[in-house]
């Protein structure tokens, strides 16, 4: 166990973590040159391109070191986005250590901060790296003056790196020999094990991530998955080698993988304890929480044929992705769909890329909504995520809705617009401080709606891109609700409303209308389109008819030209939904979720 | 086999282009002679394979065809060189205004042609610049009807609503008074400008274009006064005196076979479409100049309402049976319902066809029943 380390990487995005991954990989000689493909923690295409991680992966390095001896590195990647915190802790949990990458260039960031606070909760050794320092905006002064200042390092304890260019790569393997400690823990004790992820195998089934705290484990034997209470007997166990290796055992300190025939993904839950079932321990390992996704939004596929083919691809997402969840919905306007439920706006995104790329689904999302607390005048509280379950105003005794704690940081000039932008977004500001002579950390309690409709885009295009941000989830506050519907031609469209702060309703209607007007076509007939909200129209805009659609000339020449012409034009209509007689296409449904008024 | 009545023939050469005009033509007459020998060589190979010709309606397009006489006489030779001109019903040859003098008309009797097709356009000087139709004045318009109309040639004449700076006043006035001077004008082909690809409009960053509201304003006048003078419509963008439609373009609308000759030609017979390229010099060479395709069933369907529907009597649902063995109402029973509802057709007397609304929107009304097309195929038919 004493040529075991456990560590993780983190940082900010954009601080160059994947990059600095790959080189420790390829510093070990576990894959050739060749096979070397750019990222290869990042494994989904999603991720490669957004430069984002958003599933965790583990990797084992053997690494021969300074004194002579090879010690087996255990690099367990984290997910680099807010969404993903609690992912983050588990993976963290599994280690005893981080290298915490600070760029050269931008310093100290929000996210920098967060994960720093994260490790610490773990007692894990930090090991502070500068990272990008090729660049020829470099400031390694400075970034070694934030670290000392804000995280409260020795400055002389950094180490200087660049992925890019590999350097630096070695001190970072020497300082995690020598800096991070061993596990800790017995092959002899009763078994503990922590799932810090899962994965699904086509072939294999479900994949579990684990850490082994104490005890042993090895094929044959029954284990007990404590929060979910399921039982299993284990098939294989083994390390992660960018492939998978087959292991006859893994022992306490170890990281690996468990396959045990599980087929149901909903029994697998991030942070859950396996356990003997035979003599299980005591108590689970500490700190597991139940994910809770923060932000709904309804999923409609645009041919209503392809609804068998929805439900077959989130079945197969949801089995590498257990934070997903999701069910039944209908929707008058779009048919059949599902209700489902994330873990921020990001996962959103990342849920319907895959849903559109791997799954080959066109989608008509429904606006995000958070999930308020209504209290009824008959005493009775009930949670609404969705509008269309939004219950009479008149039963409705008060509402609530979920509020987040937000850490910005970002330079003083930027300081006025980011505080009217908190302000405009109902944010209470809770702190300000300056970290140093130019940059200031302001802590605001905001409303998580407001987060998920346009905060994040306005915040970065209010500070030029360098304000960083990082929130938590609070608790529920008091907040005044209304319910925006959104007719066309007279019919309201169910799957475009929304709940909405009061103040902000006729702000949103107008917004919604304007941008329906500009992306729904002309079509044979007037088209009112019209916010209402209890009835009460609030905002009005109209598509005026088109004049003729017909072809002017039209001879012997034409007639292949023209079908061609018309088969095209069906095509397009098989993009469009019908509401009465109004042919809405999926982009006026997509269009209104954004809100670019810049 | 069903027989081939109709003749069309491209002359690809025109004194300039016009800015709106996204037809095959090209200013440089050097090559007519060579393109006259590929012309006869082309109406040879089709004379060989096809038996079944009855060539009822010829009509000679551009270009400008007008612009040389003898051209015009060397391909009235090359047609009679197949076919006896004894049973032509219609003989159309399009004709600029400039071009028709005493001395063409002559030619025009000569080769027997009984009826233009005039291109008119507008009556606007300025439209007429910014759109580089040069040299046409009213005075030229107003010469050349004079003389076709004393030599009892049927005229169509053609207008464009949608052209930039057209001064209503002007446009109406010279309608109205060529239509009381002219009887022999007896058709009226009125389109609204698009915005061809290979037309010099297309590639303009800035065209100036009419207001959908003037277009329909300008409609609006535009019937009032034909009305006055007996025409009516009876397709898409044709107007017409009572018997006086357009034989051959009623050839193409109601689906028949058709022989087309010249770059950018097309035929059809029976199940096959050729394509002539726009393109002279390989149509001289006579290589690799014509695409030659099978329509499946579903092709010739859609093409079968895409064009019969054009015509306001539209189309007869008994001979869609006899042609496609198909029942209408059983294929097209959920587009038939909406845009009946919709008030954009109906069925009378067998026939369906667009109402007075529907017929603007026809493009939607094709795109349902072509939707309704797929889903036949889809279960299998």
């Amino acid at each position: 166990m004493n040529n075991i380390r456990n560590f993780s990487i983190i940082a900010h995005i954009d601080h160059g973590k994947s990059t600095l991954a790959d080189r420790l990989i390829q510093h070990c000689n576990i894959i050739s040159d060749r096979e070397f493909q750019d990222q290869i923690l990042d494994s989904l295409d999603i991720e490669r391109e957004r430069g984002i991680t958003i599933k965790s992966n583990a990797v084992l390095l053997p690494y021969k070191a300074r004194d002579g001896k090879i010690y087996n590195l255990n690099l367990i990647d984290t997910p680099g986005h807010v969404d993903f915190t609690y992912e983050v802790s588990r993976s963290l949990k599994s280690c005893e250590g981080a290298l915490l990458l600070v760029d050269a260039s931008q310093g100290v960031e929000a996210q920098t901060l967060a994960n720093l606070y994260l490790a610490l909760e773990q007692n894990l050794e930090i090991i502070i790296v500068i990272n990008k320092i090729d660049l020829p905006s470099a400031d390694i002064e400075s970034a070694k003056k934030q670290i000392e200042h804000d995280l409260g390092f020795p400055k002389e304890d950094v180490i200087l790196a660049s992925g890019k260019e590999g350097i630096g790569i070695e001190d970072i393997f020497e300082a995690i020999v020598k800096r991070v400690p061993p596990p800790s823990g017995k092959p002899e004790n009763i078994l503990k094990a922590l799932i810090f992820d899962s994965h699904y195998d086509e072939f294999r089934g479900v994949v579990l991530h684990i850490r082994i705290f104490e005890g042993e484990i090895k094929a044959g034997d029954p284990i007990l998955l404590m929060y979910s209470n399921s039982a299993y007997i284990v098939e294989e166990v083994g390390y992660f080698k960018l492939k998978m290796e087959k292991k006859n055992k893994l022992v306490a300190g170890e990281v690996g993988y468990l396959i045990a025939g599980i087929k149901n993904i909903t029994d697998i839950q991030i942070g859950d304890t396996v356990t003997s079932s035979k003599t299980p321990a005591p108590e689970p390992l500490p700190g597991f929480k139940e994910v809770k996704p923060v932000v709904y939004s309804s999923l409609y596929p645009v041919a209503a044929d392809d609804y068998i083919s929805l439900t077959d691809a989130l079945g197969k997402l949801k089995l590498n992705d257990a934070s997903l969840i999701y069910s039944k919905d209908f929707s008058s306007a779009l048919g059949f769909g599902f209700r489902c439920g994330f873990l921020g706006l990001l996962h959103l995104e990342v849920v319907q890329e895959r849903l559109e790329r791997e799954f080959d689904m066109s989608l008509i999302l429904t606006a995000p909504s958070v999930q308020y607390k209504i209290k009824l005048k008959n005493g009775t509280t009930i949670m609404v995520d969705n509008p269309v379950n939004y219950p009479d105003p008149l039963l409705i005794e008060s509402a609530e809705e979920p509020y987040i704690k937000a850490t910005i940081i970002l330079p003083k000039e930027y300081l006025g617009p980011i505080m009217n932008l908190c302000i405009e977004k109902r944010g209470v500001q809770t702190d300000l401080k300056f970290l140093d002579e130019r940059r200031v950390e302001i802590i605001y309690e905001l409303p998580l709606a407001e987060i998920i409709y346009d905060f994040y885009d306005k915040l970065k295009s209010l500070s030029r891109g360098y304000a960083s941000f990082d929130y938590e989830i609070m608790d529920f506050k008091a907040t005044e609700l209304v319910k925006l519907d959104i007719l066309v031609s007279g019919k309201p469209v169910d799957a475009l409303s929304m709940l909405v702060y009061k103040d902000n309703a006729r702000h949103r209607a107008k917004k919604v209308c304007e941008k329906l007007r500009e992306f729904i076509p002309r079509q044979q007939f007037q088209i009112p389109i019209q916010g209402a909200v209890g009835g009460q129209i609030i905002s009005r805009e109209t598509i005026s008819a088109y004049r003729k659609d017909v072809t002017a000339k039209c001879y012997g020449g034409d007639i292949s030209r023209k079908r061609k012409l018309l088969e095209k034009q069906k095509e397009g209509k098989k993009r469009m939904k019908m509401i009465g007689n109004v042919e809405i296409p999926q982009t006026a449904f997509l269009a209104v979720l954004k809100s670019d008024e810049n | 086999m069903s027989s081939i009545n109709h003749l069309y023939i491209h002359y690809p050469f025109c004194s300039s282009k016009c800015n709106y005009c996204g037809f095959y033509s090209i200013e440089n007459h050097e090559l007519s002679n060579k393109y006259l020998l590929a012309l006869e060589n082309e109406l040879k190979y089709y004379f060989n394979m096809y038996k079944n010709f009855e060539i009822e309606t010829i009509y000679i397009g551009g270009g400008n065809p007008s612009l040389n006489p003898e051209n015009l006489k060397e391909i009235n030779k090359i047609i009679n060189l197949f076919f006896t001109l004894n049973s032509i019903k219609e003989y159309t040859v399009e004709c600029n205004p400039l071009n028709v003098t005493k001395n063409f008309i002559e030619i025009l009797k000569e080769i027997s042609c009984n009826r233009v097709s005039l291109g008119i356009q507008s009556f606007t000087e300025k439209t007429l610049k910014y759109a580089n139709r040069l040299g046409q004045t009213n005075e030229t318009v107003f010469n050349a009807l004079s003389l076709l109309n004393k030599e009892k040639i049927s005229i169509s004449i053609d207008l464009i609503n949608g052209l930039p700076y057209a001064d209503f006043d002007k446009e109406f006035y010279y309608l109205e008074k060529l239509l009381g001077e002219f009887e022999n004008v007896n058709h009226i082909s009125l389109y609204d400008l698009s915005i061809d690809k290979g037309s010099k409009f297309y590639d303009y960053k800035n065209l100036k274009m009419l207001s959908e509201s003037k277009k329909d304003k300008y409609e609006k006048q535009f019937r009032k006064i034909i009305d006055k003078f007996g025409f009516k419509r009876y397709e898409v963008s044709n107007y017409c005196k009572k018997n006086k439609m357009s034989l051959h373009n009623l050839g193409y609308w109601k689906y028949n076979n058709y022989l087309g000759l010249g770059p950018s030609a097309h035929s059809t017979i029976d199940n096959l479409r050729m394509e002539n390229k726009p393109e002279l010099d390989k149509y001289i060479l006579g290589i690799d100049f014509t695409d030659k395709y099978v329509l499946n069933k579903k092709q010739q369907i859609e093409e079968y309402l895409l064009m019969g529907l054009r015509l306001t009597e539209g189309i007869n649902l008994n001979n869609f049976f006899n042609r496609f063995n198909l029942d209408f109402f059983t294929v097209f029973k959920m587009s038939l319902e909406k845009n009946i509802r919709l008030k954009n057709l109906v069925i009378k007397n067998n026939y369906l066809h667009t109402t007075n609304r529907g017929i603007n929107f026809l493009n939607s009304i094709l795109v349902d029943l072509f939707d309704d097309l797929d889903s036949l195929v889809e279960y299998g038919y």
